[in-house]
């Protein structure tokens, strides 16, 4: 089939084609041209009758695209110079089309239709020389073959990358293989316990709080009452057992009244197992205080909105065993204002940073955390030690030595690994 | 404004007002709690209905539920009868205990993995770390100096103590904040 | 050797058993696993609504309302409340598959009446949570960062550590609060650089304090730990023939 001459730019389009693939102009109603004839004609074209103007060979413009009548100026067009050459030749592009079609010359540019023309930067190879006026500098220096179009649109395709930047090496993580993290730890917290390892044991520490909690429930009274809210479960009685215990046999010793509620619903459980165990150890604690028998913990539904009531009762001292610093924190917030009785904590070890400023404040008069807590609150006490609880104390003792020997290890190994990551990364 | 009322005390009569409001205030969280519970038997209960992945394990979830329960509420001891002390001793405190043992492993990693001095603020972490594994580990008990056992209490006590007081004093404005956009619907 | 309790027998074997499953997750996800997680699920869930219900019906507001229906009308509310929240909540819970506004007049009435019991939670909970955080937390907090002991006549180490701790407080509290893109790009030079400092001062105190935090933090879990395994070696020595297969041992090893 014969090409389709655009009326507008003179470039040959696909027979059928809708709009110019240079320029965008409508070619609908456009037929197919024959080749041209002489220059300056778009050959091939149906004539229409010739307007005015027109030479009387050419057919006559089709009347809704005024913009290939000569001399035609749009409102926001620039025309060019007369002398300036049509430079819009054929792109050789290595495709034989077999035509050689001449543009009209006159307009180029005029409308927006999409028509933003070309200006020849580059000469095509077998092209005359011409170019734009000034444009003669560029061009020689820059010379594209089909090859070079086609790379560059290649890359014009692609994710840009920035010529400066240096693809990152791949980075070595020195991941160990977790199973061996899980078995160091494991054997170091398990050998302890089921060897019966009875050294290496230690001192543990006295951290600040602990005496004046001590202090504060000494000075109780008979006749006091004692606010206590179990703020743990059985999950994490293995650590909060060792704290409270010591403070509840202190509690149990002074003779108080004690009122325990909890907002968990398996804490009063966890509070009856622990009063049971404390109660049922030989009772060869200094002095000779009557105990009193605790009152039944209760279960509080509705968490944390339900604390404000307890603050309506009178007491001498609040104590709080919680796992985490937030339960603490409830209590401070919602009953301590009420009362305004004196609040102990004591606490897992991982909520004692998070309390910290409330000691500091006065809002706690002392904070008891840990197994260095529990430790430390026993030595306090000077009770005669039981075979069992020295046993116990010994026990996580060891078990915090050896175990921290472990975390420490995997530090120092987690370090290494990094340095010698980063070496082999670096190459 | 009736808990700001009460919360300043200025009008005791409000006093057994709002004992009966935080009574109800316990009735529903209770009735919330017990609906969580059946929200959850539902759920498994709809996963056996419609074969989904181990619904022969939500078969036994539902079958232990029911059974502690009907346990619990026929016995006139309730929570503190035979049965219940019997399913608390022998499993639920078991259980609990198993599942927060596991979390020191987890540590263990995150101590390999975290507390390294390329990291971001890592250098700062190991320092804060390092100062006090050592002051708590038993064994340095003997040897280590008296002047940093010290300077490990002063490092808790001041500077750390001041940056959670900051954390502690943002938490509460935002949680504030929030709170009163809730209550004027402005969320 | 004692009678055995076949009770407690039973309850060390079942403690033991569902112990062992639940750890056997470090090694992976496998289904003896999910199976001791659902043991223990059903079991905490039942024995929490067995809890919860004991409670409930000890509340002396019930309790009242039993013994004397029409004493004190005022009572009758909440409990009126609580139906509304259970049939509202009861139809969530039984049509959550299906989506959309529900279908059914009685559906769409049982929703609205429990709109009014769930927004007196919500609104009870945050005005008790946040007068809580002034009084509890704000208050005192600010306070006691503001004397931190800078005095003229205070000795230089009190000084010094009062100053620095303000000095951080202030510095933690902006890192915390301040975003430095959203609302430093139209401050003032000067302004900018003064606040990247004070923020650069917190970030470097919040690490220090989440190391601290990390190292009690393990200390705590390993004590967990520890007490965990101590439990299984006591239920272990009771269940098996500890004695036996240490003599055992001690035969064949010649110690």
């Amino acid at each position: 089939m014969n090409p389709l001459a655009c009326p507008h730019c003179g470039a040959a389009n696909r027979s059928g084609s809708n709009f110019c693939n240079r320029c965008g102009a409508d070619l609908r109603g456009e037929s197919t041209l024959r080749p041209a004839e002489g220059g300056g004609q778009s050959g091939g074209r149906p004539a229409p009758a010739a307007p005015q103007g027109q030479p009387p060979s050419a057919a006559p413009l089709p009347p809704d695209q005024p913009w290939l009548r000569p001399g035609f100026v749009g409102e926001d067009d620039v025309p060019l110079e007369p002398e300036e050459p049509d430079i819009l030749l054929d792109v050789d592009d290595g495709v034989d089309d077999a035509t050689d079609i001449p543009v009209a010359p006159g307009r180029l540019v005029s409308g927006v239709q999409g028509l933003l023309e070309p200006i020849r930067v580059a000469t095509m190879p077998g092209e005359g020389g011409q170019s734009l006026p000034g444009m003669a500098s560029v061009s020689t220096g820059l010379v594209l073959d089909a090859e070079h179009l086609r790379r560059v649109r290649g890359l014009m395709a692609e994710e840009p990358v920035l010529a400066a930047a240096q693809p990152s090496p791949v980075r070595y993580t020195g991941s160990l293989w977790l199973p061996w993290v899980f078995l160091a730890i494991g054997l170091a917290v398990a050998l302890p316990v089921f060897w019966q390892l009875n050294r290496p044991v230690g001192v543990a520490r006295q951290w600040p709080g602990v005496a004046a909690a001590f202090d504060t429930i000494d000075h109780l009274q008979a006749t006091d009452s004692v606010q206590i809210l179990w703020a743990y479960d059985p999950a994490t009685a293995g650590e909060l057992d060792l704290v409270a215990a010591p403070v509840m046999r202190h509690l149990l010793a002074q003779g108080v009244t004690t009122t325990i509620v909890s907002l968990l619903p398996n804490g009063p459980a966890t509070a009856r197992r622990l009063i049971t165990q404390v109660q049922a150890e030989p009772r060869r604690l200094r002095g000779a205080f009557a105990e009193r028998a605790p009152v039944e913990p209760r279960f509080l539904p509705g968490g944390v909105m339900v604390l404000p009531s307890l603050g309506q009762e009178p007491a001498a001292l609040a104590v709080v065993f919680a796992a985490q610093a937030e339960d603490v924190q409830a209590w401070l917030e919602q009953v301590a204002p009420r009362n305004q009785a004196p609040v102990v904590a004591a606490t897992g070890a991982g909520a004692d940073p998070l309390l910290r400023p409330y000691l500091d404040s006065g809002q706690l008069v002392g904070l008891v955390s840990g197994f260095d807590g529990a430790a430390s609150y026993t030595t306090l006490l000077r009770e005669p030690p039981t075979i069992e609880r020295e046993q116990q104390v010994q026990r996580q003792l060891v078990g915090q030595n050896i175990a921290l020997l472990a975390f420490l290890a995997l530090i120092v190994a987690g370090n290494l690994a990094a340095l010698v990551g980063g070496r082999r990364g670096n190459g | 404004m009736v808990l700001i009322v009460d919360r300043t005390g200025i009008l005791p009569a409000l006093k057994p007002v709002m004992a009966n409001f935080y009574q109800g205030l316990m009735l529903l969280g209770g009735v919330a709690l017990l609906l969580g519970v059946v929200n959850a038997a539902w759920l498994h209960g709809r996963r056996i209905q419609t074969g989904q992945r181990d619904w022969v394990l939500s078969i036994v979830l539902l079958a232990v539920l029911l059974a502690v329960f009907v346990a619990g509420v026929i016995s006139p001891q309730g929570a503190t009868s035979p049965s219940m002390t019997w399913v608390f001793e022998s499993v639920v405190a078991p259980g609990q205990a198993a599942l927060f043992a596991l979390l020191v492993f987890f540590m263990a990693a995150a101590a390999y993995r975290f507390l390294r001095i390329g990291r971001p603020g890592g250098a700062w972490m190991l320092a804060g770390a390092l100062a006090v594994f050592l002051v708590q580990w038993p064994l340095a008990g003997a040897w280590l100096p008296v002047s940093i056992v010290d300077s490990t209490f002063w490092l808790v006590n001041q500077p750390v103590m001041a940056a959670v007081r900051g954390l502690l004093l943002g938490s509460g404005i935002a949680m504030l904040i929030v709170g009163l956009r809730l209550l004027l619907g402005k969320a | 050797m004692a009678e055995a309790d076949w009770p407690m027998v039973a309850g060390l074997w079942t403690g033991l058993v569902v112990s062992l499953l639940i750890l056997s997750s470090i090694v992976g996800d496998h289904w003896l696993a999910r199976l001791g997680n659902h043991l223990l699920v059903g079991a905490a869930l039942g024995y929490a609504a067995v809890v919860t219900w004991q409670q409930l019906r000890a509340l002396p507001i019930l309790q009242e309302l039993g013994a004397h229906p029409l004493a004190n009308g005022w009572t009758w509310i909440a409990v009126v409340l609580a139906v509304m929240l259970t049939g509202a909540a009861l139809e969530r819970i039984v049509f959550q598959d299906e989506s959309g506004p529900p279908r059914g007049g009685w559906r769409r009435w049982l929703r609205w009446a429990g709109v009014g019991p769930a927004a007196l939670l919500v609104s009870a909970g945050l005005a008790i949570v946040g007068l809580g955080v002034v009084q509890g937390t704000l208050g005192p907090q600010f306070l006691r960062a503001a004397q931190t002991g800078i005095e003229w006549d205070a000795p230089w180490g009190v000084f010094l550590t009062g100053l620095l701790t303000l000095v951080i407080t202030a510095s933690a509290l902006i890192f915390f609060v301040v975003d430095p893109q959203r609302h430093l790009e139209d401050q003032p030079a000067w302004v900018r650089r003064l606040m990247r400092g004070w923020i650069w001062v917190g970030q470097r105190a919040v690490w220090l304090a989440a190391g601290v935090v990390f190292a009690r933090l393990a200390a705590s879990r390993i004590s967990l730990t520890i007490a965990e395994f101590e439990a299984l070696r006591a239920s272990l020595e009771r269940v098996v023939p500890w004695q036996a297969l240490e003599s055992w041992w001690r035969s064949i090893s010649g110690t």
